[in-house]
């Protein structure tokens, strides 16, 4: 197995929220070969050739990773973050098993700016993303803290042109 | 006179011997970590973390839950009952149960009647157990917002057709809860398969770990009032309790030696797989239902068939008082067995034994045909002595 384990080092509270936890860990194997291939999967991923390291989110969790050591921020409790590490370590080794047949991504993603996502939001601030205006959304989008799956109205058949334009262009 | 050898046959009240793996890991947590899960970060108390994850995923996946978070750990299948009872039912909330239920689910909701006067309706059934279905249809047409069942009677023995009653329950907008404190780890349980949407269990019996341990699976999504609050570790700012699973459940200090023990039992039980326990004591069952036929005067309560049946029988003998009998068996032959109304007066109401009860003879994992043989042995002699 390419990744045995991840063990956790030290968990603390979150300082951007303060009901959620960040957690330090190691895993078993350096990472940094499987860097590209998970640089491809991920939609938010910033990836460092140079450094050796990726952040990435999913799920509004947040990972980090350079070298051996793993960084997990924005999770509830101790049993979620072992849960995630048990996620974490399958992807890692699926990823490792089938690289092969993947193409792995070396090259940093370049965020989206904020107004060419604005201009093909639906643009009536509904507030149904739970942000409060399209604009809010859109920044959220820029920084990847957010999907555009979040805007239910993208999904109604008239702005089936722009929802392609903007997965095109996210990636 | 020389002392027979021990036969422990109570497995439904706790199950013994436990695998030995259960003993070694609760006197290694206790000598070589002893720190509190879920707070601090040095070292021992997130290897302490690790261990209650470790039970909790396996319990998880002996259960058939998707994820581990969804096993709260509880100190019995009682205090799980509660807890799903008490945080799900509202004021003038209609429950449907069974008439075999264990005090660990009556007793609660007769607490609710007085209290948040609920009403609780019970489904007809047979002294073997078996429920009228049709009833079952037509009473959850009255807005009923819970059914709750035991998946096996600890008294009658019989199992509950879990799978056509959550999908009836469902169909009409009720959530079931199971107590599956008699099946899980000796008889299949999936909650995937049939999605029940909350499920107690016990650690101490067919799961095989020590006393003090239990838990609740509850669906993603549903959210109970907390039965207690108080520390969690995490979010200690907030006057209230955290919002998601486990935590929200689990205030104050869990039972971690005994999430140790449970830990190890359930690897043991997914290294062997429940099926084969299943297989075993089904067999033994049926040993045992032929062999108390054979002893005179004797009348087994509830389903004819090992197949219909968890692994246990109760009886009694004609003119000997059950309690009695269970006296003889411990002092004469060495054989432990459980006598009078098991918790469950019900469940006795239903077989026509109460106040008395009966004699309950409940195999476990370890037990081999021998000891069936032994058992029902004593039992011919017993028969055959003058009527107390
Ligand atoms: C059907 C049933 N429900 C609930 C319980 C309660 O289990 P515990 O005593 O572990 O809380 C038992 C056993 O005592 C039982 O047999
Ligand atoms: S849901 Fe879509 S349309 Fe509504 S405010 Fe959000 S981004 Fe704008």
């Amino acid at each position: 197995m390419f990744l045995a384990s991840i063990e956790v080092l030290d968990v603390d509270i979150c300082v951007q929220l303060a009901d959620k936890f960040v957690a330090r860990t190691r895993a078993s194997a350096d990472l940094k070969e499987i860097m590209p291939y998970l640089n491809g999967m991920f939609r938010s991923s910033v990836y460092n050739h140079g450094d050796g390291s990726i952040r990435f989110t999913n799920d509004g969790i947040e990972y980090t990773i350079i070298n051996d050591q793993v960084n997990i921020a924005k999770f509830s409790n101790r049993t979620e973050l072992y849960e995630l590490l048990d996620w974490l370590k399958d992807l890692i080794n699926d990823t490792y098993e089938s690289r092969s047949e993947m193409t792995p991504l070396y090259a940093r993603r370049k965020p989206v700016p904020v107004f060419f996502i604005y201009n093909l939001l639906p643009k009536t601030n509904c507030q149904r993303c739970g942000e409060r205006t399209c604009m809010a959304f859109a920044a959220r989008v820029n920084k990847l803290e957010a999907g555009i799956d979040a805007c239910p109205l993208l999904f109604e058949p008239e702005y089936d042109a722009s929802r392609s334009k903007l997965e095109g262009a996210l990636g | 006179m020389t002392h027979p050898t021990p036969l422990y046959l109570d497995n439904a009240a706790t199950s013994y011997p436990k695998p030995d793996a259960v003993y070694a890991s609760v006197i290694k947590y206790m000598r070589e970590n002893g720190a509190s899960p879920g707070r601090g970060n040095y070292a021992r108390a997130l290897e302490a973390d690790r261990l209650v994850y470790e039970a909790r995923k396996a319990i998880a996946s002996l259960l058939g839950a998707p994820r581990p978070s969804q096993v709260i750990f509880t100190c019995n299948a009682t205090e799980s009952i509660n807890i799903a009872l008490k945080g799900y039912l509202r004021q003038g909330d209609r429950v449907l149960t069974t008439g075999y239920e264990h005090n660990a689910v009556a007793r609660p909701l007769k607490k609710l009647e007085d209290q948040r006067r609920i009403q609780v309706d019970r489904v007809p059934c047979t002294a073997e157990g078996a429920l009228d279905m049709e009833s079952v249809k037509a009473k959850l047409q009255d807005g009923v917002r819970l059914l709750a069942v035991s998946h096996a009677s600890n008294v009658i023995g019989c199992v509950t057709p879990l799978e056509e009653l959550v999908a009836a329950a469902h169909e009409r907008g009720a959530a079931v809860l199971a107590d599956a404190a008699q099946t899980a780890g000796a008889y299949p349980v999936d909650v995937t398969a049939v999605p029940v949407d909350m499920l107690a269990f016990t650690g101490h019996k067919g799961l095989l770990g020590p006393t003090g341990t239990g838990g609740l699976y509850l669906r993603k999504g549903l959210e109970l009032s907390t039965l207690k609050e108080g520390g969690t570790g995490g979010m200690s700012l907030s006057p209230f309790p955290p919002d998601d699973p486990p935590d929200r459940y689990e205030a104050g200090t869990m039972n971690i030696s005994g999430i140790a023990g449970l830990r190890a039992s359930a690897q043991y039980l997914l290294d062997i797989g429940v099926d084969a326990v299943r297989a075993h004591e089904a067999r033994l069952s049926g040993l045992l239902l032929d062999g108390l036929e054979s002893v005179p005067k004797l009348t087994c309560y509830g389903p004819r068939s090992a197949e219909n049946r968890i692994g246990l029988v109760s009886f009694n003998i004609e003119g000997h008082d059950p309690h009695k009998v269970s006296m003889r068996l411990d002092r004469d032959y060495g054989i432990m067995v459980r006598s009078g109304l098991h918790c469950a007066p019900e469940a006795h109401r239903l077989l026509g034994t109460a106040p008395i009860g009966a004699v309950r003879a409940s195999i476990g994992y370890f037990n081999q045909p021998s000891d069936i043989e032994r058992f029902v042995g004593a039992l011919g002699e017993i028969a055959s002595l003058p009527p107390d």
